[in-house]
């Protein structure tokens, strides 16, 4: 059990969207972004693009929200959360509990998709070419700073 | 809504009832009436009632009409930002009530503006060159 975590730095992002084709292409076998796991959104106010992906939450909302008990916490390869197809029902209820809006929703199968870091070696890291994304394990990344820092950069802005 | 419907020429001869092939009809004789039933679930829709009517009394034809039945009108939540309708106020509180939060209702497309102003807010002023600030 390893606990990895893909992060984007937009300042080196250039919004080629090559993660995105990539992605659409392994996970979904079509040349369309609408079905990649992987979304990059434009920032107009300073000019920069930020690629989201699935943050595999501590508390996650989408696990709290699914009325089905399909989405779990996965530790076989990698920590994550993981739809099960047998239970979900497409209700979307995770879509609309995510506060990033990274699960996404495959309307000719009426069930929603979402990153699953293609266990461990996610396949967009491969192909950013500007080297925006990474895989990060927790050593690399000070999580107790990390959660201070952020919860005073969000104060007054729950949602 | 009654889509088996039989009019005032049946005198209750039975005749539905012996030659229903899925049981569908049932006669109760009980108080001084001989009451007919239908039962919607075990029809097969064959017809085969409305064919064998000495009297013409069962009107078949509402078994066959296409139509839609509305059976819950809810009051619809929108996007704060570009006003689609996005899902039911009842979804919305069950929402909340699994999340322990509220905030403002957004479509998918708008949901990106929450996360690009508390990015752009961070990344103000700052110069593409520099790096480091990975999310």
């Amino acid at each position: 059990m390893t606990m990895k975590i893909l992060t984007s730095d937009p300042n080196k992002c250039n919004g080629c969207r090559m993660c995105q084709t990539a992605c659409a292409i392994l996970k979904a076998g079509v040349c369309n972004p609408e079905k990649s796991r992987i979304r990059v959104i434009e920032m107009d106010e300073c000019d920069r693009y930020l690629p989201l992906v699935c943050q595999n939450c501590e508390d996650a909302p989408c696990i709290a929200a699914c009325p089905k008990e399909a989405i779990s916490r996965s530790y076989d390869q990698v920590v994550r959360t993981v739809i099960d197809y047998n239970k979900c029902v497409g209700c979307k209820m995770c879509l609309n509990a995510c506060s990033f809006g990274t699960i996404g929703f495959d309307e000719d199968r009426g069930r929603p998709f979402k990153c699953d870091l293609c266990g461990g070696d996610p396949l967009c890291v491969h192909f950013c070419e500007p080297g925006a994304l990474t895989l990060k394990d927790p050593t690399m990344i000070q999580y107790d700073q990390a959660r201070v820092s952020a919860l005073k950069r969000t104060a007054g802005m729950r949602r | 809504m009654r889509y088996f419907q039989v009019n005032d020429q049946c005198n209750g001869c039975l005749a539905c009832v012996q030659n229903c092939p899925a049981n569908a009809l049932r006669a109760e004789d009980s108080d001084a009436n001989r009451v007919l039933s239908h039962n919607m679930a075990r029809c097969a829709r064959c017809g085969n009632c409305w064919r064998i009517c000495p009297q013409e009394a069962i009107e078949f034809q509402f078994m066959l009409e296409n139509g839609w039945d509305a059976v819950k009108s809810l009051e619809l939540v929108y996007c704060s930002v570009c006003g689609v309708p996005i899902y039911t106020m009842d979804y919305k509180r069950t929402l909340s009530e699994k999340l322990g939060t509220s905030g403002e209702p957004t479509c998918s497309k708008h949901r990106d503006e929450v996360t690009r102003a508390a990015k752009a807010h961070f990344l103000k002023g700052r110069s593409p060159d520099m790096r480091g600030g990975a999310i």
